[in-house]
């Protein structure tokens, strides 16, 4: 009878807390629909590592290493970088990059607005983390679940587990994060102005070489992004070649469903209360939100720098478009426009902003890589 | 220079990190924004001949 009873004894405080964290990331999913596809996964995936002696987790019992499910999915999904670039060809193939290219120049706003990940580098050195910590939270500013685990995992940093929890947290968060930023970096007269919408058509050709040729330049300067760019240009190419429409959807709803159930599930695996309840979560938690901050200031204040100097005035809230977190920023940003001028239509501007943030926050992982690990 | 990625960066160094980081995404923005409308300009020959008729003035 003692036999069934006597893992109780083993249960420990931080592992009831994780559970509660667990609990919070699962209410967070279903009530709040925030990231649920990630949270909802992640949330069990919490509770599940930290019953004692989880047979999901790799274990010694007696001497006796077992080994765990969860351990041999990280191993080969995580550790690898496979999920993670696997998952980056469904997203390329769910982005349509037609705003980006009828307007070019929105690809500024994109590289303006990674500034937060080279802020959080120098912010979270300061407090005391190792260079490769340091980077590995300051990705989160990429504002992009897959960057994070790739650069994460490629340093080996100690802290995957919260560094992934912050980087899907806040993307969610993103509309309550940006909106009171936005408003203090803009007078109401910036947040009015108005960009005419050329709806120009771009040729087909043109978005099937969009792709490639991005995929060779973002090689060239920065090779180690070339595999998280060359995934995600490769889901775009089977999107717009026109003869893969099968493969495209997918890659869209099936692969993209199927890594994203596997990888929530499988960052649980390094949140085993040991690992995670200490101030370097906390300092992480809040280094996220640093990043994403400052992402959005220098996204705007690039609007603001290129208005002194264009004739054609472009609102600068579309600079805060420039983050990753693709469709939700743009979203929120063209809800801002319409906030101020029920005339304002800001979406195809800020949907452009927001696309060429998903390629910059891809170099800007392969370059934090290239400068860092020499 | 070869980093130590278990120690602590000077601030210096993550400075230099951040100027340079940022001058390398800039630098290859540009060359994505150059191809894209070198691209446009190529497979929208027709665009060009619309813009001088004054169709888009």
């Amino acid at each position: 009878m003692s036999a069934i009873f006597e893992n109780f004894q083993n249960l420990t405080w931080q592992q009831i807390v994780m559970w509660c964290i667990g609990g919070i990331l699962i209410y967070l999913a279903i009530r709040k629909d925030m990231e649920p596809a990630l949270l909802l996964p992640i949330g069990f995936g919490a509770i599940l590592v930290n019953i004692p002696m989880s047979g999901a987790v790799t274990q010694v019992i007696n001497n006796v290493k077992e080994i765990g499910v969860l351990d041999v999915l990280f191993e080969g999904g995580i550790a690898n970088e496979l999920f993670p670039l696997l998952l980056f060809i469904g997203i390329g193939a769910m982005i349509d990059f037609e705003p980006l290219l009828t307007n070019p120049k929105l690809m500024l706003f994109g590289a303006a607005a990674q500034f937060g990940i080279f802020f959080t580098l120098v912010v979270a050195s300061l407090l005391g983390f190792p260079l490769k910590d340091a980077a590995s939270i300051a990705i989160i500013g990429a504002a992009d679940g897959p960057t994070s685990i790739f650069v994460a995992n490629f340093l080996n940093s100690n802290y995957i587990g919260p560094i992934i929890i912050a980087a899907y947290s806040y993307m969610a968060l993103v509309p309550i994060v940006q909106p009171p930023i936005v408003r203090v970096l803009t007078t109401p007269e910036e947040r009015r102005i108005r960009m005419e919408y050329t709806g120009n058509r771009v040729s087909k050709a043109t978005k099937i070489l969009f792709p490639i040729i991005v995929t060779i330049i973002a090689g060239i300067f920065a090779p180690r992004s070339v595999a998280l760019v060359g995934f995600l240009m490769f889901g775009n190419l089977i999107r717009e070649c026109g003869v893969l429409g099968s493969l495209s959807e997918t890659a869209q709803k099936v692969l993209a469903n199927l890594i994203t159930l596997f990888l929530g599930l499988t960052v649980a695996a390094k949140m085993q209360a040991d690992a995670f309840l200490n101030l370097q979560t906390l300092m992480i938690i809040g280094l996220g939100l640093v990043a994403f901050v400052f992402d959005t200031v220098g996204g705007v204040l690039f609007g603001k720098f290129l208005n002194l100097f264009v004739k054609k005035k472009v609102n600068p809230m579309i600079g805060a478009a420039g983050i990753s977190a693709f469709p939700m920023a743009s979203r929120v940003i063209h809800k801002m426009g319409l906030a101020e001028d029920k005339q304002n239509f800001l979406l195809m501007h800020a949907a452009g902003a927001n696309v060429a943030g998903q390629i910059a926050s891809v170099l800007a992982g392969g370059i934090l890589l290239n400068l860092v690990a020499k | 220079m070869q980093l130590d990625l278990n120690s602590v960066a000077p601030v210096d160094e993550t400075m230099r990190i951040l100027v340079l980081g940022m001058l390398g995404i800039f630098i290859v923005t540009a060359a994505i924004i150059l191809v894209i409308a070198l691209l446009n300009r190529i497979t929208n020959p027709g665009k060009k001949r619309n813009r001088s008729g004054g169709e888009n003035a």
